[in-house]
């Protein structure tokens, strides 16, 4: 039998049980679930520090401290060059002193620096794209000309079967309204008067706004995951596979079934609220 | 909630509903699902400003023209975001643009060799020839998130001294007559998080002024809004809404647009559930004080 086709077979079974294992905590914890949950977690450690040791440690440092020492037997003076990487090394290791409390204080060192050289890197991009660009971005004409090419005037509302959001005064409006309300709203310098107190009402009023929409992204994000994975289920549910996803799905009903009348005779049915019915399993 | 035992059948109707079992609700979006993704047919999709945006930026491009496409996701975001990046992968290639693949998370690789293998097949269909190392390259995996991308602005070749399969980067085809982003035409990034579009845009775009669209998931989009609107950013795509919308202007209609559906139904059942929810809590409170 062709092995490529087995190892195929294989995924395709277990991408499907291990769906359904943990669609399975939908209906409520169980045994199918707590398997597919612990596997996930110890083969995601196994996989993160193999893919840390593959892709950073290797062919950033032990790659080059190798090559390094070989070239330096060789007589190859450009070997020395590459040893600077031990420093590295060394920085490394100081993070694990955190491990022996007596010397823990060492790992601030390392620290000190990654926070220091991210503090500096961050400082130049912040400062650019989120300040000055972000200033400029907020200098919108509300009347005249538009600021975007093809510089036409700017309609006083957004056109009929056009996106709401296309340049106008109102929504220019809107964004120079927002921002000043919203910053006023985060100023805590100074003792707040009538006025802006009432500005500031406004700016939380367009933060609830933002987040709400935001919750409606994350909506929609989960959503967009599970359409993804009731694809994969049904591309995979072939006859060549030998159907996994009805299989897995009588399969595992007819365990949980039977798992809910040997272990939960009597217990309470789910309520509908927050923990309600759940129980203390196992 | 309602202290007041239930007295009239309207009563007892609406504390039921309002204690509703929450895995009826479960249900009903699993039945949604399946009976959206087996109709046949697609919902109206108007592109907004900032996908038309990335479109016409992306369809900008010449043939030749470097475009660095950063791939920063793995497996876990796929159901999002695989359909953008196979879209304008497939955009880009059939362009001739040179297309190179590089990735700030270490499970994207891996992501960029699948969409690489099905659009080059997909137009040595169409009698177009791509070639590995001349028309496109993986980058693989690069550690560092923000001095990653801060290091690429100063030289590609010496961030990524090799390519994913292990090839001198200097030597490849792909690679010559260009080495930071002064030369680059486009820098594109599907991303789901931190290393993502928004680090781009702080250490790349802002710092280099190189054109910039990006592909993310829904959470992420409304972090996008401002950069789109300040300009540091030419377009983007919001989650799988926004690779429907490219598929409409694109005029090819994959999976996004099927599953826009599935989306519009489960939008609509949550919203009248909120409605139906909200409407029996307010009876029922009305109830109790007469």
């Amino acid at each position: 039998m062709d092995t490529a086709w087995l190892v195929d077979l294989a995924g395709v079974w277990l991408t499907v049980i291990f769906t359904l294992a943990i669609y399975s905590f939908l209906y409520r914890d169980n045994p199918f679930y707590k398997a597919a949950e612990h596997l996930y977690v110890g083969v995601a450690a196994g996989y993160t520090f193999y893919l840390a040791f593959r892709n950073t440690i290797f062919p950033n440092l032990v790659q080059h401290l190798f090559t390094g020492v070989h070239k330096i037997n060789a007589g190859d003076g450009a070997g020395w060059q590459m040893q600077w990487r031990w420093g590295a090394l060394v920085l490394g290791l100081l993070v694990l002193a955190r491990l022996i409390p007596k010397v823990s204080w060492i790992s601030r060192w390392p620290m000190a620096l990654v926070v220091g050289a991210f503090a500096g890197l961050n400082l130049l991009g912040y400062a650019e794209a989120n300040l000055a660009d972000q200033i400029a971005g907020t200098m919108v004409p509300l009347f005249g000309r538009s600021n975007y090419a093809p510089y036409e005037l700017l309609p006083l509302l957004p056109s009929l079967g056009q996106q709401a959001s296309q340049p106008s005064t109102l929504n220019h409006l809107v964004l120079v309204v927002g921002v000043i309300s919203v910053l006023t709203y985060f100023f805590f310098s100074r003792e707040r008067s009538k006025a802006t107190n009432a500005l500031g009402t406004v700016g939380i009023w367009f933060v609830m706004i933002t987040f709400g929409a935001t919750y409606g992204s994350i909506v929609l994000a989960r959503i967009s995951l599970l359409i993804g994975r009731v694809y994969d289920l049904m591309d995979y549910n072939q006859p060549q596979y030998g159907y996994p996803f009805v299989v897995g799905m009588i399969g595992i009903v007819a365990v949980l079934a039977v798992w809910r009348l040997k272990y939960f005779k009597g217990d309470k049915v789910n309520d509908g609220t927050p923990g309600g019915g759940e129980g203390d399993e196992g | 909630m309602i202290n007041q035992e239930p007295t009239s059948r309207m009563q007892k109707f609406l504390t039921m509903f309002v204690a509703l079992d929450r895995r009826w609700i479960f249900s009903a979006v699993a039945i949604l699902t399946v009976i959206f993704m087996m109709l046949d047919f697609n919902l109206p999709i108007q592109p907004s400003p900032q996908a038309e945006g990335m479109y016409k930026t992306i369809n900008s491009v010449q043939p030749g023209d470097v475009v660095h496409f950063s791939i920063d996701y793995g497996p876990s975001s796929a159901a999002e975001l695989w359909p953008q990046h196979l879209c304008i992968l497939r955009d880009l290639m059939r362009r001739g643009a040179r297309v190179v693949c590089s990735s700030l998370w270490a499970d994207g690789p891996p992501t960029i060799e699948k969409g690489f293998n099905i659009v080059v097949a997909e137009l040595a269909e169409e009698g177009i020839k791509r070639e590995r190392g001349v028309d496109y390259v993986n980058l693989g995996f690069k550690a560092g998130d923000r001095v990653a991308i801060a290091s690429l602005g100063a030289s590609f070749k010496r961030t990524f001294p090799t390519d994913y399969s292990g090839r001198p980067t200097a030597s490849l085809p792909i690679m010559q007559g260009w080495d930071n982003y002064n030369d680059v035409k486009l820098l594109i990034t599907i991303g789901v998080g931190d290393p993502g579009a928004v680090e781009y845009v702080q250490q790349a775009q802002s710092r280099y002024r190189v054109t910039m669209v990006a592909g993310v998931t829904a959470v992420i989009s409304p972090q996008l809004y401002p950069y789109y609107q300040s300009g540091n950013l030419q377009g983007f795509l919001g989650g799988l809404a926004g690779a429907a919308e490219y598929e409409k202007m694109a005029n090819t209609p994959g999976r996004a647009t099927k599953g826009m559906n599935v989306q519009s139904a489960i939008h609509v059942l949550i919203v009248l559930l909120v409605l139906l929810g909200n409407l029996a809590q307010f009876s029922l409170r009305m109830m109790a004080r007469r």
